[in-house]
């Protein structure tokens, strides 16, 4: 059977989600607004392409932001660049 | 100098037509893919969009080689925050010293590219090199 009690209930665990793929994309989207996980691995976790979930994330009104840029960042992205001689 | 794209920020660029455009404007930057951002991309062509094609016009695929594929599969272990494309990306550049350009806060976080903590964002990888165009470097 199972050689512990964690082991029961990883299993249980996953055997939920298998039955349930709608708790995948509930638990993928939620580690995702969380920033507990890229975009790109909410995708794999709900067993979708990057585009079936960014459909499901526009459907339900969540839009990805991206932070405006810092000057230090510019300047630090500009000198790695020079220096690799772009 | 090369350039890797993951799938988001290759498609977003695909998407407003930027990808063709990049290339033209800044000679001596070449864009890549790496294998498994090729096959994240293979999905929405099979699904009717063509974007992809504009990716695959411009984007070198590169494969990664045997010790890459090591330090892949422990990633895939340890860094289980990041999708494979992703992983892949990150390993190919690091190993030969390429930039990384994303979009994505978690993955560029998780990203250290020889002593500069932060990767080249979608904000800040062409402004940058529209930059130094600019100044004739």
């Amino acid at each position: 059977m199972f050689p512990d009690r964690l082991t029961l209930q990883h299993e249980a665990f996953h055997a939920l989600l298998m039955l349930r793929p709608e708790l995948r994309i509930e638990g993928a989207i939620a580690l995702y607004r969380q920033g507990e996980s890229s975009f790109a691995r909410a995708a794999e976790l709900c067993g979708l392409s990057q585009e079936e979930l960014k459909h499901i994330l526009a459907a339900r009104g969540i839009f990805r932001e991206v932070p405006p840029l810092e000057q230090e960042d510019f300047e630090q992205a500009a000198e790695a660049l020079r220096k690799a001689g772009a | 100098m090369k350039v890797l794209l993951d799938t988001d920020l290759a498609s977003a660029f695909a998407k407003v037509e930027w990808l063709e455009l990049s290339v033209r404007l800044f000679a001596g930057v070449d864009l890549g893919i790496a294998f498994e951002v090729y096959k994240e991309l293979l999905v929405p062509l099979e699904h009717d969009y063509y974007f992809p094609e504009a990716v695959f016009a411009v984007c070198e695929t590169l494969y990664p080689h045997p010790e890459e594929m090591v330090t892949i599969q422990r990633r895939l272990v340890d860094m289980k925050a990041l999708g494979r494309g992703e992983l892949e990306t990150i390993t190919i550049c690091q190993a030969r010293g390429w930039f990384y350009a994303a979009i994505d806060q978690k993955a560029m976080a998780q990203y250290a590219f020889r002593g500069v903590d932060k990767p080249l964002s979608l904000q800040g990888a062409f402004p940058c090199i529209s930059h130094l165009c600019s100044q004739g470097q």
